[in-house]
């Protein structure tokens, strides 16, 4: 009789680091953007 | 200011870099260190203006009204956050960049309050009747902060529950935990030195206004 074996399938984890990148940068574009208009604001005033 | 932003490179180096993956969602579980705290800024921005809003109409302190403009302002930048880069991970992990579900639809109406907020705000020009219109729709705007907390637990949603503000303790493993938590302390000092910023060149604008005023009132 065969034993049964457990058989221990990998995780396959998906490829994502495009969509990662594209929210840092978009996040970054955001926050920096308006930071930078808040230093020019009180720069111009 | 300068400082505060620094803390931005800081969070993202210590969740790109220093941070495992999630074993089944893969790299773009990461936005999750800039979506959640983004919220959670959002949220408390938009309580700061409910709460001074409700005091501006008690105390018509000119102070009040123009702390809860700077702070709307802030927390429209940090809800537009939210709302760009919860799609990208929604596409990444839902495969769909929207759905009308009660969380994203509740988020998405309270940006429009707050864009409205500055909105109304550009279109009065009286300064008290403009404080008061706008104390009136801040605090509107407020009432649904908690409402979106709760709503995915009042509705099926596809959007997750909360993985760290629950009666039963945060269920993230440490180094997740760690970082989303450091996360959450640098962006409120963000959202504190923008703030301020804010504020300063609010009550700079006001106090130009009012020589202004009196002197065409002279004219």
């Amino acid at each position: 009789m065969r034993a049964m074996r457990r058989v221990r399938r990998p995780t396959i984890v998906p490829d994502n680091r495009g969509y990662m990148i594209a929210g840092y940068i978009v996040a970054a574009a955001l926050y920096g953007g308006y930071a930078l208009w808040l230093w020019y604001r009180a720069r111009k005033s | 200011m300068l400082a505060a932003m620094l803390l931005l490179p800081a969070v993202f180096i210590r969740a790109l870099a220093f941070t495992p993956a999630e074993a089944t969602q893969g790299e773009a579980q990461k936005i999750f260190y800039i979506h959640a705290p983004s919220a959670w800024v959002a949220f408390l921005a938009f309580g700061v203006v409910g709460i001074c809003s409700v005091l501006y109409l008690v105390l018509k302190e000119p102070r009040l009204d123009r702390l809860a403009a700077s702070s709307a302002e802030v927390g429209v930048i940090f809800t537009t956050a939210v709302l760009v880069t919860g799609p990208i991970w929604g596409r990444a992990i839902w495969g769909a960049w929207w759905t009308w579900d009660a969380r994203l639809t509740s988020t998405l109406f309270l940006w429009f309050i707050y864009f409205g907020y500055q909105v109304l705000r550009s279109a009065v020009h009286e300064p008290g009747q403009r404080a008061r219109f706008s104390a009136v729709l801040g605090i509107l705007g407020a009432l649904l902060v908690p409402f979106i907390h709760i709503s995915v637990n009042l509705f099926r949603t596809l959007h997750p529950k909360p993985v760290v503000l629950k009666p039963e303790g945060p269920t993230l493993p440490g180094g997740m935990l760690a970082t989303l938590l450091f996360a959450f302390v640098a962006f409120t000092i963000i959202y504190a030195a923008m703030l301020w910023q804010r504020y300063s060149r609010a009550t700079l604008d006001d106090a130009r206004d009012a020589a202004r005023a009196e002197a065409d009132d002279r004219a």
